[in-house]
């Protein structure tokens, strides 16, 4: 049947070919640009064993991830980046994914310009430092507020108490003053748990369309087709292509392919 | 450099050959076969005439092959048989070939008659009947599955015995190579080809027997 449906095999396969080689020619080339980031989660939980420093980082990426993605940062980014850009335009073309069997995340921004989408993952990573700096200054911030007014409170009661209670209120200085230095401890710690590793580099070849993709998958696509054809076809034909055909027609005693 | 050479068709030969050697094993006494084409788009005259070439080379006899007349038939196609032994006759209507089977010629140890398929033309099946046995001649990627049914049921149905069905491939009709006494080279021209045709019909005053050549003149005798 393949060698009787050659021709059209042939022909459907080329066309596929054809069609994919067509649609790489006409799609507009996009870019994509990366810029990793460290997940350094020994930061959040320094004395925490192995598996519950992996779950911390699996955590803190997934959090990273959807803040990556979030319509504070993607707004922020397009501020700073400038020219036409908006949260819907720019949050399909962002993708955010950790990079496989590492602590790293990838910011990948596609875009029509290879020097923009540099730009925009670049931005991106920064806005997403920021971000999560901020939020750890939130978190803090209660807590730093009510240690400095404590501290501030303490020291006026060292000015005016006597003793024996001068000693009560210094120890207890001493408490609050130490809790305030391991808040800012812990702030400055959990800054470094997202860092820069790799700034993205302009993109030399596009990411869309890629050729040889592009020409595999159209391969594939009509040889699928073309066996699919061939077998409609066959079926569909009911002339007579071998002696076993002629034999059963004619039901004659002796059939001979000459 | 090692090259594959276009020599005889000794495999095209020997598939007529055993087809002839079976007809002749099955029906001793077989004198008429009528080669009937499969379908309305079949020609029934190069298996015929491979045939005929079959059994003069087997039997040693001498072959007469009756053409009805068909607006398909290819004279070509006979001009490229080089065999002395096999006498054709082309272009006859139903009732010269029905006359002269009925008149029978000793000449002849065999007579085939190339006809159109039954059910495209009503003569086939009444010269089918004066036959002793049917063959018919299909084409591989060109005859329908249902015509070549039918025809032989229509062939079954009016009392024919149908003693085989030959499937045949499209070929190029051989080329007669002889030596060009000139030159003094072989030729790759066709020269004169070796059998005699005859149009119209033999025994009864007609056109007069002519020769055919390489050039397509006919020449009257």
């Amino acid at each position: 049947m393949l060698r009787r449906r050659a021709a059209l095999i042939v022909l459907v396969v080329t066309a596929g070919v054809a069609a994919a080689a067509v649609i790489t020619l006409r799609t507009p080339h996009s870019y994509d640009a990366t810029a990793l980031l460290v997940v350094d989660q020994r930061a959040t939980s320094p004395t925490a064993d192995l598996n519950a420093t992996i779950s911390t980082g699996e955590l803190l990426a997934a959090h990273y991830i959807k803040l990556a993605s979030s319509p504070t940062v993607l707004d922020r980014v397009c501020a700073q980046a400038g020219g036409p850009c908006s949260y819907s335009s720019l949050k399909d073309r962002v993708t955010t994914a950790t990079v496989k069997g590492t602590d790293l995340l990838g910011v990948t921004v596609n875009d029509r310009s290879p020097s923009r989408a540099a730009l925009l993952a670049n931005v991106a990573a920064d806005q997403l430092m920021a971000e999560e700096r901020a939020e750890i200054a939130s978190a803090l911030e209660p807590t730093k507020q009510y240690l400095d007014r404590e501290l501030t409170r303490l020291q006026d009661e060292l000015t005016s108490v006597k003793p024996p209670m001068l000693a009560v209120v210094q120890a207890a200085y001493n408490t609050a003053y130490a809790r305030r230095e391991a808040v800012a401890e812990q702030e400055a710690r959990l800054d470094g748990d997202l860092a820069l590793v790799e700034g993205a580099q302009v993109p030399s070849k596009p990411a869309d369309p890629d050729p040889k993709r592009y020409l595999l998958a159209g391969l594939a696509v009509g040889l699928v087709v073309a066996f699919l054809a061939a077998l409609m076809v066959d079926r569909l034909d009911n002339r007579i292509f071998e002696a076993e055909d002629l034999s059963e027609a004619t039901q004659a005693p002796l059939v001979v392919a000459c | 450099m090692l090259s594959r050479s276009k020599g005889p068709d000794l495999a095209l030969d020997a598939s007529y050959t055993a087809v002839w050697a079976h007809l002749r094993k099955r029906y001793p006494r077989m004198r008429t076969i009528m080669a009937a084409a499969a379908s309305g788009r079949d020609d029934a005259t190069v298996a015929a005439m491979r045939l005929a070439e079959a059994a003069v080379r087997l039997d040693g006899s001498t072959i007469l092959v009756m053409l009805l007349y068909s607006e398909k038939f290819d004279p070509h196609w006979v001009d490229a048989f080089a065999v002395p032994t096999i006498r054709v006759i082309d272009g006859l209507s139903a009732a010269q070939v029905r006359s002269a089977l009925a008149e029978g010629n000793e000449k002849f140890a065999c007579t085939i008659v190339v006809g159109p398929a039954p059910q495209s033309d009503p003569d086939c099946i009444s010269l089918a009947l004066l036959a002793d046995v049917a063959i018919l001649v299909a084409r591989p990627d060109h005859t329908q599955f249902a015509e070549a049914q039918l025809a032989a049921r229509l062939l079954r149905q009016s009392g024919v015995t149908v003693a085989a069905a030959l499937l045949v491939r499209k070929r190029k009709t051989r080329r007669v190579k002889s030596i060009d006494p000139k030159a003094g080279r072989l030729s790759g021209q066709r020269q004169q080809v070796a059998e005699v045709r005859q149009v119209g019909f033999g025994d009864r005053p007609g056109p007069p027997e002519v020769v055919g050549d390489t050039q397509g003149q006919t020449t009257g005798t």
